[in-house]
């Protein structure tokens, strides 16, 4: 009886912890109901998947993966400083960039990414003859996920408290200074959680650059769905593809968070 | 140091918190400022840190100088001065993400440009003036209060600055703790340093303070040696202080 408790009970001490093997039997619990009620699903409508078809494309899939990982990896890369910038141009005391950094979040937020990723492809990247949609779509997914970025790490200022920075101050640091060495290594730590959260969203939302024909994972995924007419095996592909690159950044934002976690 | 204030008045929106200050240091190693909560003496000394602008700001009324040398209020010019001196607070001095070893290592290196290896030996003998060697890979969270305000009072003395200014710097602490801090703080008096700090430790700034000034309602009301603000107040808000809190 006890040990059927340990298997479905959080110990009432929060500081025990939870052993691995329930960890692990509850999370096959819940993974194997989703896959009872799909298979359910499925044999309702009488689908029946056609595995074989899709075999061929494998390499189709493992590359536009691959391009989904380059623009996941490029976008990271570029919003973040972008995200860094706008945060402390909202606090600058030159109003024009102040001003300027508050309104591009809000347009950008204001705005749904397939009309952005419309206009600025067809638009400016045409104005200016950017015509490489790869390098393109890893731009604008940057300035779409860098307003977002901007939020959160104007959040994580904010919680480093004024305390910090009349210290930082009071030792002699500029205003550069004490950004770069106490202000954003702190905030850049507050803010992990929910950056590891847009990091994620941002995977999701580079498939919309399917529109401006990018070779990215969904792209590739519907070409060989309309190819082979084996939709839902391409879309199972699709679900699981997106996982690989997923969860393994949510498990390393929680490293990362359990490695720079300290006592305030 | 030889300190001279002349016609210093602040005001924070309409509440003026100090009145037209005027005030001669000659020839102390330590002053106390003490008074009443809310009396100003707090803004006195960020003032004189070069943490906060007096009325008027760079074209104040106010003059402030040191041996002779005359404070300019310009962000730059009080840019340079906060680099010459230290300024330890009532609390939440440290940065929380770095250890002890880093945090007296940043101003070295990053105000006062000495090499890595030089900023190390110099944070490290810190650490062993105040026997916390041991504790020198941890962050200001593991320490206790009394650690941490000793770290940072080393952080500040680290820099050798001109003079060193403590704002309460043992009133977030338990007994214990302050005693340690203030023991501290008497052993920087001893090395001829110069400080000027606010306290409500009156024992304290009696046996360790060359000169006690009493502040109260932005005014000064009394300044002299400690025997004599103490044992002899000239003024009935002085007198009414001291009996309330030497009473226990």
């Amino acid at each position: 009886m006890d040990s059927i408790r340990h298997w479905f009970l959080a110990p009432r001490d929060p500081a025990e912890s939870i052993p691995f093997s329930a960890k692990v039997a509850n999370v096959l619990l819940v993974l194997t109901g989703v896959a009872i009620v799909f298979i359910l699903a499925f044999r309702a409508q009488e689908i029946s998947l056609n595995w074989a078809a899709i075999q061929d494309y494998w390499w189709l899939f493992a590359s536009a993966l691959g391009n989904t990982l380059i623009i996941s990896v490029g976008t990271l890369l570029l919003s973040l400083p972008i995200g860094v910038l706008g945060a402390l141009s909202q606090r600058s005391y030159f109003l024009p960039l102040r001003y300027g950094a508050k309104t591009y979040v809000e347009l950008i937020r204001g705005t749904p990414l397939i009309a952005q990723i419309l206009l600025f492809y067809y638009v400016l990247g045409s104005a200016v003859r950017l015509d490489n949609a790869f390098i393109a779509g890893i731009i604008i997914l940057s300035i779409f996920n860098g307003a977002y970025i901007t939020e959160i790490i104007r959040g994580g200022i904010d919680t480093v408290g004024q305390t910090q920075m009349e210290s930082a101050r009071a030792i002699g640091l500029t205003t550069f200074q004490a950004y770069r060495y106490v202000i954003l290594p702190q905030a850049l730590r507050h803010s992990l959680p929910s950056l590891a959260g847009q990091f994620v969203s941002m995977v999701k939302d580079s498939s919309l650059l399917s529109t401006i024909a990018v070779a990215e994972f969904t792209f590739q995924c519907r070409q060989a769905a309309n190819i082979t007419y084996s939709t839902f095996e391409c879309f199972f592909v699709m679900t699981v593809g997106y996982l690989i690159i997923t969860l393994p950044l949510s498990a390393l934002a929680r490293w990362l968070e359990r490695r720079m976690v300290y006592e305030t | 140091m030889r300190l001279s204030i002349k016609n210093l008045n602040k005001t924070y929106g309409i509440h003026q918190v100090l009145r037209d200050i005027s005030l001669e240091i000659e020839d102390a190693r330590c002053v106390a400022l003490i008074g009443p909560s809310g009396s100003g003496k707090s803004t006195l000394l960020r003032i004189l840190a070069g943490l906060e602008l007096p009325d008027g700001a760079e074209r104040t009324s106010a003059s402030i100088s040191w041996d002779g040398i005359p404070m300019t209020f310009s962000e730059e010019a009080l840019f340079q001065y906060r680099r010459n001196v230290g300024t330890v607070f009532q609390s939440c001095n440290l940065f929380p993400h770095i250890t002890a070893l880093q945090n007296i290592e940043l101003p070295l290196k990053v105000v006062h440009g000495q090499s890595p290896s030089a900023a190390r030996k110099e944070a490290m003998d810190q650490l062993a003036r105040l026997g916390l060697e041991a504790h020198a890979g941890k962050r200001p969270g593991q320490l206790s209060g009394g650690q941490r305000q000793r770290v940072a009072i080393a952080r500040a003395i680290a820099v050798r600055p001109r003079v060193l200014f403590l704002d309460e710097p043992t009133s977030a602490l338990d007994p214990e703790m302050k005693a340690e801090v203030l023991g501290m703080v008497e052993e920087i008096k001893n090395e001829r340093r110069d400080l000027i700090l606010v306290t409500h430790e009156m024992h304290f700034a009696r046996s360790v303070a060359d000169q006690i000034v009493f502040v109260a309602e932005g005014q000064i009301l009394q300044k002299g040696l400690p025997q004599e603000v103490m044992d002899s107040p000239a003024h009935d808000i002085c007198r009414n202080f001291f009996a309330r809190v030497l009473k226990y």
